[in-house]
């Protein structure tokens, strides 16, 4: 690999990071948190790039130059090893295999690939994760709480809190094996490939609902069902019912 | 300046033109690619894939950093002062020192890198790979956050880890070979200043263990998609099979260390022991980490060291488990 590629590569990988945690997309794949992080690489990565492509010229000249001209069209049959040789048999070029780099690149710029949803639900872990205190909901009408908060009440608090309560829902579709719905949400620990779900069943549908729809749903919790357990999934008594756009946020 | 421009004239069609062509022909084929990609088990390894090389890259630049300024600013003779002559006893220190290293396992892989060139032993800088991602403030403090019930995860994951660190560092300097280890390639750097140092370190180091990440990213999301989570529940009541269940999967999942404790904690049906087995090898062996250490030290060395720390992982978490839990 020559270096005015790794340059150009760097520089792209750190332009696509600053992209995606500049307008937000970036939350398909991490926690907010992660902002500052990506950001900061990514710039890290630019300038480097930038800096190694503006300066390479510089240091190349250093005994190098006459190497470089001789091999400059046959520069990829030496086992990926830069050309320019610096006394160890191998350069300050990167070898072959730092092409892939430019796979993530190509991904986030190209692909963009959606957040997870009912695919992973189906696949991944769902779990009703226990929880110390449970605090009583916030006064007033309809509360609306995370699916994950609803599924913890439910389960690990025997419903206490939410007995007769109404209840605002916010998550997407995952049809239900032997039919019917489950309403469910991922929840990142750190990225999305430790992404976990929490889940309830829509009862008393009256629509037919598409796989990943994003929805608002308003209803209360059917007592019974399983408690303490944490594969238990709570029911849920619908009562209204919107399609939303996907939010921004798509993980709790 | 002119000589390095003429020599850029001559070559023509270069790598940089290469990219250049390539992007344009993607960027117009953009609808056809998507389109072909709508599948929901594609579009999962996708996002997985791209999640996986996102998390894990601040922290490689992070590490990298840190490398490249050991590279820059610290003279070697700091480490021939800061650590005994005997390796024997160097281990020790070295592994100990990981508890002050901030970050997970991406970071300290080329840092580890750093640290030979520099001069250091190479089984008190393995030492120091293998416990700075599990033993650290952030890491033990997830830990007890995922558990608050059972405080002795934290105190059985830092003993076994940092038991895994000393038995394969002392390991390596009674049996290890320096040849198994690529040569240190580093930059051709005499005669340069501090930062022109620090920028062509950072520069080789970011190229050789990228690629490799991108490997290992793919390896993860791959097996992340296509291993279905329904095996784990069959062998959750084996205590034996269930360790090596959990050891197998944290293998396989690649997560980073400051986040596996939530996932063991999510993985109820399993032992406590097979759980602290999972949190044990995660942060050593994972196939991420393999590839970037085929990147950094090369084929033959990954292929003894991770196989090496997965059966020592596997067995030290198991007693610990077994004592403590």
């Amino acid at each position: 690999m020559r270096r005015e590629a790794q340059a150009v590569i760097l520089a792209l990988l750190g332009g696509a990071m600053i992209r995606i945690s500049v307008d937000g997309s970036y939350l398909r794949y991490l926690k907010p948190g992660m902002f500052i992080f990506v950001l900061a690489s990514g710039v890290f990565l630019l300038v480097l790039g930038i800096i190694g492509a503006w300066s390479d010229g510089l240091i190349k000249r250093g005994g190098a130059e006459t190497a470089d001209a001789s091999h400059d069209h046959d520069h990829d049959h030496d086992g990926g090893e830069s050309v320019i040789d610096d006394g160890h048999g191998h350069g300050p070029g990167g070898p072959r295999v730092a092409w892939l780099m430019l796979l993530p690149v190509i991904s986030i710029i190209i692909i963009a690939p959606p957040a997870l949803g009912a695919y992973a639900v189906e696949r991944g872990t769902t779990a009703a994760e226990p929880a110390e205190a449970i605090a009583p909901l916030p006064e007033g009408g309809i509360a609306e709480i995370p699916v994950a908060d609803f599924v913890t009440r439910a389960v690990w608090d025997e419903g206490r809190t939410l007995k007769d309560r109404p209840v605002e829902l916010t998550g997407f579709v995952v049809p239900r094996d032997g039919g019917g719905y489950d309403l469910a949400r991922l929840s990142l620990n750190c990225c999305a490939a430790d992404a976990v779900a929490a889940k309830v069943n829509l009862k008393a549908l009256k629509s037919e609902l598409v796989p990943d729809q994003w929805v608002r749903v308003v209803g209360k919790w059917v007592p019974g069902g399983k408690l303490n357990d944490p594969r238990a999934i709570p029911v849920f008594q619908v009562s209204e019912l919107e399609a939303i756009d996907t939010p921004k946020e798509v993980y709790e | 300046m002119s000589q390095s421009a003429s020599t850029k004239e001559k070559s023509g069609l270069g790598p940089v033109e290469f990219i250049i062509a390539g992007l344009v022909v993607l960027l117009v084929a953009q609808r056809w690619i998507v389109q072909w990609l709508d599948d929901p088990a594609i579009s999962n390894f996708a996002t997985i894939f791209v999640s996986i090389v996102l998390q894990a890259l601040p922290f490689l630049v992070f590490g990298v950093i840190l490398s490249a300024c050991v590279a820059a600013f610290v003279p070697p003779s700091f480490f021939a002062k800061a650590l005994p002559k005997r390796t024997g006893a160097a281990v020790p220190i070295a592994a100990g020192a990981g508890a002050f290293l901030p970050g997970c396992e991406c970071a300290s892989v080329p840092l580890a890198g750093g640290l030979m060139a520099r001069g250091v032993a190479p089984a008190a800088a393995l030492a120091f790979l293998l416990s700075a991602p599990a033993i650290n403030p952030i890491v033990l403090a997830s830990t007890a956050v995922a558990f608050p019930n059972e405080p002795q995860m934290v105190i059985g994951r830092f003993i076994a880890s940092l038991g895994v660190a000393l038995v394969i560092g002392w390991l390596w300097s009674w049996r290890g070979k320096g040849e198994w280890i690529k040569p240190l390639v580093r930059p051709h750097t005499d005669g340069l200043s501090k930062w022109s140092v620090f920028r062509v370190s950072a520069q080789h180091d970011l190229l050789h263990a990228g690629g490799f990440l991108v490997i290992g990213g793919l390896a993860a999301a791959v097996l992340n998609t296509i291993v279905p989570r329904e095996w784990l529940d069959a062998v959750a009541d084996e205590p034996i099979l269930s360790i090596l269940a959990l050891a197998v999967l944290a293998v396989i999942l690649a997560i980073c260390s400051e986040a596996d404790a939530f996932v063991a904690a999510s993985l109820t049906q399993f032992s406590l022991t097979s759980r602290l087995v999972f949190l044990v090898v995660g942060p050593m062996v994972d196939v991420k980490l393999i590839s970037l250490q085929v990147g950094i030290f090369g084929r033959r060395f990954a292929s003894r060291f991770a196989p090496a720390t997965f059966v020592t992982a596997v067995v030290l978490a198991s007693l610990v488990g077994w004592w403590l839990l």
